[in-house]
């Protein structure tokens, strides 16, 4: 972690970031909060979630930081820590892992939409439905 | 040398103001030092060096009293030149005479220990005696010269360079690879700070030129090869052909007319010479094969592109009123007697293809900011144009390093984009904006502009759009917001590089060059210095820099090789004599030296070129069989002195502590510590040294030998060295001296180095005092009697 002050600041990560819009926060105001020495609010920011672990950040870091190893960290840590709870979608995926070795995409779609389900019940299911149209659900 | 004279040797006592006689009992040391051997006179002087005293001791030399002097006391380094100076005008040799200051070992007015000091004292003296005894006398050497000098490189700085050397009155070959000069500069539209003409300047310096006689330029052509050394460079230069005739040619331009080779006007893009400014943009100007020179018209004759020439067509050649056209010129290969030599070869654009997320050579609307700068005027339909800054550069990827001038360049590229057009919009997306100095003003110039935006950002990537405008995502670091921005044309900031004939004259010159490709200097004193004795550099083969520190440096190289531009090159005597009688030829000198001053013999023996020599020991440091003595600090002498270290008039639990220190750095700052009154130990003998990379391990071995506790070996920090790499070469050898050391039983902790700064002096004190300390946790050495 010491190579986190080499950071510019130049923003090339975020821009390159797909899911950062998503998010409202962006991989370089991560690393700017751990230059600041605020890991908790680090740890607890919803785009370490979002990260699809894309390598985007990574390659394009004037600095050769490992963007994404750090955000890595940084969930591992909030977990070990209690302060941060993974997001259903994960906590299923390694629920259905370690107990059959495999993932059955409909199961852990169906599960997590299940998690949400107070929440736009209908739009989960049209999206159910159009990912499993377009076959990227078997 | 003549005849060897046996020494007479007269020991002066500075008492002035009773200074010595408080701090050590001169009445014991005088009639002591009187019955030493080759002693002939010894004497008190109560006045310092001042009036009778002066006009007594000359006379005394003239009457044969003595021919070597021993001063001891406290002498100001202006003291010294005087004496050394009357006294060579009375005919003794400078370098017959020794300084023994008892300050600056310890010696101090302590009444108390005024017994220990003395003694100390007397150990002090013999040392220096030890030394006296073997000096020799020595004359400056001359050696042949010439008052030529030979440029490389016909940019921007080497035309400051040529006209300063040509105001001179020295003789100047300019070697330029290009069929005229002008450099890189002679292709930018403007230059920052007052947005002026290049040409204008060019111009200016080229009149200059044009005016002197002593200036010989050689176009197309480059160096394959040097020999000798300064004062005596032999370079060879392979002159490619220009076809021309150039004192015939008056660029009348009746060859071009008939000439049936027609390159084409416009290469791919709107934007002109795309993508390789050098040599497209060269065929774009020429038009056809025979042309006017590139960049300038200096010199003025034209230039045929011989393989662009349709077989058999002599047209040019009929055509020219003035027969200049050579079809069947051969090349040449000149060869030119130097003094010096200056290498001001400049710098190349980086590759911004490597960069590729920013689509450099993939969309014709991105362009590098050189070629920005060839753009007269904008399309109407521009609307956004977008800067990118630090494209390549301070990029681990790319360049590490800042490219100094891309800030300036693009401000200045808005400033004229905007008096042009003035309602373009322009992105500027930089990391820092760096224009130091002076360069602010033309920031807040900018920043004031209407219509231009400095976002603090990089974008990730650069991708086109259906309607052939190219679409950037950056996030504004300042306001944490994604911004989906458009722009018609990006232009990339893209760094500077060493040139290719930078690194082709670093091959042929050997001059060594740092991480970056950029040439090495001692970059805090003598920037333009190069680690070849003769040869400096300039100008941007130096470092990323803007044109007037290029025209500084390049002025400034120039006037630091003008002390080798003459019929006779005067060379301090102090130079290293190798005794081939003990030398086995291992070439450990050669190796070692910092300055390539070795060469081979016809026998295979390594031999000092002395004109490259910079005499800091090192040769003598590293040779195994000391069979290299520098003069006036020769191996006998340093012996001697440390064979007369005598432990003994302390108690045998108190150590003895034997100091080399380096010339520059680590002897004025123990010459501080004395001026300050800092408590140096009497347990301390400092022995100093040209460099510390010539210290002998032999000598450290006969310290501990001759009874010494420990050996401290002070010299300057890393990278501070002024013979480059003294400290390091000492280090190196640190694990050669433990074998030894090991093979004497002794413990390699007896031996330290350390580095000093010149004003450590108090860290350096410090030192001494916990280094005795932990010698004395050591026990005494076992050597000691």
């Amino acid at each position: 972690m010491e190579r986190i002050s080499a950071c510019v600041q130049c923003g090339r990560c975020s821009a390159g970031c797909p899911v950062a819009f998503e998010s409202g926060q962006s991989p370089r105001q991560i690393i700017r909060l751990l230059q600041l020495d605020q890991r908790g609010e680090a740890r607890r920011s919803p785009l370490l979630w979002f990260c699809a672990t894309c390598q985007a950040c990574s390659t394009r870091c004037p600095r050769g930081l490992p963007v994404l190893e750090i955000m890595l960290a940084l969930r591992r840590e909030g977990q070990e820590l209690g302060e941060v709870r993974a997001p259903a979608f994960y906590r299923i995926f390694r629920q259905m892992i370690e107990k059959s070795g495999r993932v059955s995409e409909w199961r852990l779609g169906f599960k997590s939409a299940l998690c949400r389900f107070p929440r736009r019940p209908l739009g989960q299911a049209l999206l159910f439905l159009q990912l499993w149209r377009r076959g990227k659900i078997r | 040398m003549s005849l060897k004279v046996t020494p007479k040797i007269a020991i002066f006592f500075a008492n002035e103001g009773d200074e010595l006689s408080q701090s050590v009992d001169l009445a014991a040391l005088v009639p002591r030092f009187s019955r030493a051997k080759n002693v002939s006179c010894c004497e008190v002087l109560p006045g310092g060096g001042a009036g009778k005293n002066r006009e007594d001791i000359i006379a005394k030399y003239q009457q044969g009293m003595f021919n070597r002097i021993l001063w001891v006391g406290r002498f100001s380094p202006e003291q010294r030149r005087n004496w050394e100076s009357d006294l060579a005008a009375a005919g003794l040799n400078p370098y017959l005479q020794e300084w023994c200051d008892l300050r600056e070992q310890g010696i101090y007015h302590e009444k108390d220990l005024r017994e220990l000091q003395t003694q100390k004292a007397m150990i002090l003296i013999q040392m220096s005696l030890a030394r006296t005894r073997l000096l020799e006398p020595l004359e400056p050497l001359c050696l042949p010269g010439t008052d030529a000098v030979l440029v490389v490189g016909g940019g921007t700085a080497g035309l400051h360079a040529v006209a300063a050397l040509a105001q001179a009155k020295k003789k100047v070959y300019l070697i330029e690879q290009q069929s005229a000069v002008g450099g890189k500069v002679a292709e930018l539209g403007r230059l920052y700070p007052r947005i002026c003409d290049p040409h204008c300047g060019l111009d200016f310096i080229i009149q200059k030129i044009r005016k002197t006689k002593s200036v010989e330029i050689h176009t197309l052509s480059r160096v394959v090869a040097v020999e000798g050394g300064p004062g005596n460079f032999f370079v060879r230069v392979l002159k490619a052909p220009r076809y021309v005739d150039e004192e015939r040619c008056n660029a009348c331009g009746e060859c071009r007319k008939v000439c049936p080779v027609v390159l084409p006007e416009e290469t791919s893009g709107p934007y002109g010479c795309q993508h390789a400014p050098e040599t497209v943009c060269e065929s774009t100007f020429r038009k056809c094969a025979i042309s006017p020179p590139w960049p300038l018209n200096f010199p003025t004759a034209y230039v045929i592109a011989r393989p662009l020439c349709p077989p058999h067509c002599r047209k040019c050649e009929k055509a020219c009123p003035s027969a200049a056209v050579l079809l069947d010129q051969p090349p040449t290969e000149l060869t030119f007697r130097v003094g010096a030599m200056l290498v001001t070869t400049g710098w190349d654009p980086y590759a911004l293809a490597k960069v590729e997320e920013y689509g450099y050579g993939r969309y014709p609307n991105v362009i590098s900011n050189l070629e920005m700068e060839q753009q007269d005027a904008l399309p109407g339909e521009i609307r956004e144009v977008g800067f990118i800054q630090c494209a390549g550069s301070r990029d681990e990827r790319h360049l590490d390093y800042c490219s100094a001038v891309c800030c300036s360049v693009t401000l200045k590229q808005v400033l004229a984009l905007k008096e042009k057009n003035p309602a373009v919009r322009c992105y500027i997306f930089y990391q820092d904006i760096r224009t130091p100095g002076l360069g602010e003003e033309l920031y807040q110039r900018v920043k004031a502009l209407e219509g231009v935006l400095f976002i603090r950002a990089n974008p990730a990537v650069v991708r086109p759009r259906q309607d052939g405008r190219l679409a950037l995502r950056v996030e504004d670091t300042f306001s944490g917001k994604e911004l989906d921005l458009s722009v018609d044309l990006l232009v990339l900031a893209g760094g500077l590089i060493p040139s290719e004939g930078t690194s082709e004259i670093a091959d042929v010159l050997k001059l060594p060059r740092n991480a970056e490709g950029f040439f090495e200097s001692h970059l805090p004193c003598h920037s333009e210095e190069s680690q070849r004795t003769g040869i400096r550099v300039g100008g941007t083969s130096r470092g990323p820099m803007g044109i007037d520190r290029a025209i500084e440096t390049a002025q400034q190289a120039a006037l630091d090789v003008l002390p080798f531009l003459q019929e006779t090159i005067e060379v301090t005597p102090t130079v290293p004599v190798l005794n081939l009688s003990k030398c086995d030829k291992c070439k450990r000198c050669m190796e070692e030296c910092p300055f390539g001053s070795f060469l081979f013999d016809a026998e295979g023996f390594s031999q000092v070129d002395l004109g490259r020599c910079r005499q800091c020991g090192g040769c003598m440091g590293t040779c195994p069989l000391l069979a290299v003595s520098r003069r006036h600090s020769t191996i006998e002498q340093l012996a001697a002195q440390v064979r007369a270290v005598k432990p003994s008039f302390l108690a045998r639990e108190e150590p003895v502590l034997l100091a080399f220190l380096c010339a520059n750095d680590a002897y004025p700052a123990v010459r501080r510590a004395a001026e300050l009154g800092l408590s140096i130990p009497l347990n301390v003998f400092h022995i100093t040294v040209p460099c510390i990379g010539a210290v002998n391990n032999a000598l450290i071995a006969d310290a501990l030998a001759f009874g010494s506790d420990g050996v401290l070996i002070a010299g300057c920090r890393d990278g501070q060295c002024h013979y480059i790499k003294g400290n390091q070469l000492i280090k190196t050898r640190g694990d050669d001296l433990k074998a030894k050391l090991q093979s004497m039983i002794m413990d390699p902790r007896r031996v330290r180095l350390t580095n000093l700064e010149i004003r450590d002096s108090r860290a350096y004190v410090e030192l001494i005092h916990s280094y005795l300390k932990e010698l004395k946790e050591m026990g005494p050495n076992p050597f000691r009697a």
